[in-house]
């Protein structure tokens, strides 16, 4: 028996759950307690698939990333179960594997089930911002550097050719929600930009071709640029958070994907897909063949 | 620990070497500037290390680790040596590297919300740096007046904010560091939200690794913006159970408070018979908590929090948005450790975290238990993330008291374990929670923890005697040691 086994604690807001659930199972095994999951985006994926194409998401803007929120995991190593971290919101015994797995989007050491932290759920409001490119930006980048940044669940940045559009996404009480959205409208009309209330859902599909790019903020309509021309398609850009999921009809190929991973490793950043990650950055090369000597894996 | 600690025997053409291998380093051998490097925050557990080398660049540590390699001699990073684990000591002798003059903010990144510093910068200091760019850097341990972001960072260091903005492995993009054979790696960088491709996060593995796996000389923080309005609540209450009631629908706000801290009545009247008295009835079990963000929406928060605290019996609720007055009460809060003093010559403070749900039990057991050894307990706490700082007060000199001490802990720890919690959440495991380790993991685990250490730390030559308590540098000057280990 692993130190951690399935089990849901709606007091304490954390459930353990096997990584291959659905997310739509999740969500509505906890919704009776008010609960949710707000890092995951695709009814139909489940969970280690999410967590494997990006742990950054649209409410990675107020609750950080897919890494942020799992407390704990078991692991398959040797043939058998193998529990990492635990249940509690803060755990600093030992090195921090569930994270260092949480964010390596590695196929070879995956969870096989997961403590995921769990949030209240409260009434979300969303609002769809639009107008001209460069005023949306100046929109993004004032209201995320803002005390108002701190009170927003989702900043996404739409970019297609010529359409862009912001999606700004909140929570609270009936009287919160009114100053937010005053305050929203208020910050468009500033910037000469229309606001209008609608019900804001993640635009994609896991099933669609996703290209992700982990890149700085301020990167993020340079690399809209360079997908737009190399893929077509459109995307949506994690405003607080640099990350692009990138939506086309054909794949990037290999060799796209490696040069551009080449550019956005200088500053930490990479570009993937489902079925292509680069390989193990120069860089970490040694100490991961070490790593994986000692852990006795094909490497 | 101390009785199985063997120390190197240190020889002074080592210490030549290093004063030739950085020149501009400070090296110190004289004992008496020796014992400040003793211990850490924790005061017992005192091991005095054989030399001292104070960096003034990241170019001196790389030949200090080859010194280190040829020689066959063990180190241990310090920051400020605040830790509350015995990190930063030198268990079995050896060399210390001091880093705090690594002090410098090296960028600051006001549109892409990060900043670059060095290892020795104080933690207080980079807010200071960063308040002109309206931003912050959110983890608040209570010794960032003095801690390193090197010491917070490798020990994923903790705070009363940490409730609503997590802890400092949420903010750390990635770290430059300095390996056992003195090769530098980046792992990670200002672009690395999403973490790593095709292997484990690196910077992960770094964060918490309190001084084992290399030298972090650079660290790339996330930064958020700096809230426009602070309200801080305090409530007042006759029991533990109301208390920890009020503490659960805290918690189970969908904007919860940014901290919820717990100040049990004995605590409270200590800080009443002192200077720091803020005007707390002597008798009350105390919640400090606040909400913080843009002023409009924060001013609209007012009411509710008021209610849910006032909902379970409190006898006083206050809410303060003053600066002053705000910041007199949360000095209450942090001085509470200091004002122990007065009630005992030593004292021990715990870090455990358990679920939430289990707070009034846990805390009801620790009492009682406290009670039954004549070991008074005091209890402060971040109750938010379920994160327990029970303080034990004691007497080295009297016979029995640092066994009962032992006893007491043992005892916390187990119904931690036993309730699904962990035994640190903060402070780190160092030498101080080594022992209770086996307690949480298996034999596997506590082997898979160690794949790591062989994989970067050879031989165990880096901070040897840390979290995992069987991990002891055995280089050609121990050939004693290696004896024990094989008599073993
Ligand atoms: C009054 C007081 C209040 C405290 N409050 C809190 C709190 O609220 N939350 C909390 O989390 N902690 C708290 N602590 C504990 C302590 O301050 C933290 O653990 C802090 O992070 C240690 O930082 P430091 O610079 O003092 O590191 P040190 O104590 O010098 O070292 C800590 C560990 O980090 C390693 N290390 C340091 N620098 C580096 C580096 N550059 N590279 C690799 N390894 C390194 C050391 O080897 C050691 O293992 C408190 C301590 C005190 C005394």
């Amino acid at each position: 028996m692993s130190r951690i086994e399935p089990f849901y604690d709606s007091e304490d807001m954390s459930i353990c759950i096997s990584a291959n659930t659905k997310f739509g199972e999740l969500k509505e095994q906890i919704a009776k307690d008010h609960l949710y999951f707000p890092l995951a985006w695709d009814e139909n994926a489940t969970l280690l698939q999410m967590l494997q194409l990006s742990p950054i998401t649209s409410y990675s803007m107020i609750f950080g990333s897919w890494a942020d929120n799992i407390l704990g995991m078991n692991i398959k190593y040797k043939g058998k179960k193998l529990p990492l971290g635990g249940r509690v919101v803060k755990n600093v015994t030992g090195f921090d594997f569930v994270r260092a797995i949480a964010y390596g989007g590695w196929t070879v050491l995956e969870p096989i089930e997961m403590v995921l932290r769990l949030r209240p759920k409260d009434t979300i409001e969303s609002l769809k911002i639009s107008g001209e490119i460069d005023s949306l930006k100046t929109f993004c980048n004032d209201l995320k550097s803002s005390p108002w940044g701190l009170s927003i669940d989702v900043l996404d940045f739409y970019f297609e050719n010529k359409k862009y559009a912001v999606h700004v996404t909140y929570h609270g009480r009936d009287h919160e929600r009114e100053i937010l959205n005053k305050e929203m409208h208020r910050r468009a009309e500033l910037c000469k930009l229309d606001a209008t209330n609608i019900d804001y859902q993640f635009p994609f599909k896991y099933t669609d071709n996703l290209t992700i790019i982990h890149t700085t903020i301020s990167k993020t309509m340079y690399w809209c640029n360079k997908l737009q021309d190399a893929l077509n398609g459109s995307g949506i850009i994690h405003f607080g958070n640099g990350t692009i999921f990138w939506k086309s009809e054909s794949e990037p190929s290999e060799c796209q994907l490696l040069n551009w991973t080449e550019e956005l490793s200088q500053e930490g950043g990479f570009a993937k897909t489902k079925d292509f990650q680069p390989p193990v950055n120069e860089e970490l090369q040694k100490s991961h063949n070490n790593f994986i000597a000692q852990l006795e894996l094909e490497p | 620990m101390s009785d199985q600690t063997e120390v190197i025997d240190w020889q002074t053409e080592w210490t030549e070497l290093l004063r030739k291998a950085c020149p501009d380093a400070h090296v110190l051998t004289d004992p008496i500037e020796l014992t400040a490097y003793e211990n850490d925050g924790l005061g017992f557990h005192r091991y005095q290390p054989d030399c001292v080398v104070i960096v003034n660049s990241a170019d001196d540590i790389a030949p200090i680790l080859k010194v280190a390699q040829v020689c066959e001699f063990p180190y241990t990073i310090r920051g400020a040596g605040t830790s509350l684990s015995g990190g930063p000591v030198a268990v079995e002798g050896g060399l210390i590297i001091h880093l705090s003059r690594l002090n410098k903010v090296l960028e600051i990144n006001k549109e892409d919300m990060y900043c670059v510093v060095e290892p020795g910068l104080v933690l207080n200091r980079l807010n200071a740096y960063l308040k002109p760019y309206g931003l912050f850097y959110p983890p608040d341990p209570s010794s960032g007046f003095a801690s390193t972001l090197g010491g917070n960072v490798a020990e994923n260091a903790g705070g009363i904010r940490c409730f609503r903005y997590g802890v400092t492995a949420n903010y750390v993009l990635g770290v430059e560091v300095i390996q056992q054979d003195g090769t530098l790696v980046r792992f990670g960088g200002a672009a690395a939200q999403g973490g790593t491709a095709n292997s484990f996060n690196w910077t992960s593995l770094m964060v918490g690794s309190e001084g084992t796996l290399g030298v972090i000389t650079k660290i790339w923080l996330k930064l958020k913006p700096i809230p426009e309005k602070v309200w801080t609540f305090l409530a007042e209450y006759k029991d533990l159970e109301s208390s920890t009631k009020a503490i659960t629908e805290l918690v189970h706000m969908p904007t919860p408070p940014v901290a919820i801290e717990f100040i049990d009545n004995a605590v409270v009247q200590l800080v009443e018979n002192s200077k720091m008295a803020v005007g707390i009835s002597k008798d009350a079990w105390v919640i400090l908590t606040e909400i913080d963000g843009p002023q409009p929406l924060v001013d609209a928060r007012v009411d509710e929090l008021k209610q849910i605290l006032g909902r379970h019996g409190a006898t006083k609720v206050s809410a303060e948005d003053d600066a002053e007055k705000r910041l007199k009460l949360w000095k209450a809060r942090k001085v509470a450790g200091g004002l122990m003093g007065q009630l005992s010559p030593d004292l021990m403070i715990q870090d455990a975290v358990i679920p939430r749900s289990y707070l009034q039990e846990v805390l009801q057991f620790i009492y009682d238990q406290g009670e039954e050894l004549d070991i008074p307990v005091l209890n402060v706490f971040h109750a938010g993330d379920g994160n327990l700082h029970p303080n034990f007060l004691f007497d080295n000199r009297i016979p029995g008291d640092i066994d009962n001490i032992k006893t007491l802990s043992k005892r916390l720890i187990e119904k931690v374990i036993e309730v699904g919690g962990t035994l640190s959440g903060e402070h780190g495991i160092g030498n101080d929670k080594s022992c209770y380790l086996d307690k949480i993991f298996s034999e596997e685990e506590i082997n898979f923890q160690m794949t790591i250490l062989k994989a970067l730390n050879l031989n165990d030559q880096m901070n040897p005697g840390k979290i995992i308590p069987q991990r002891s540098y055995v280089g050609c000057c121990a050939p004693h040691k290696m004896q024990r280990k094989g008599n073993q």
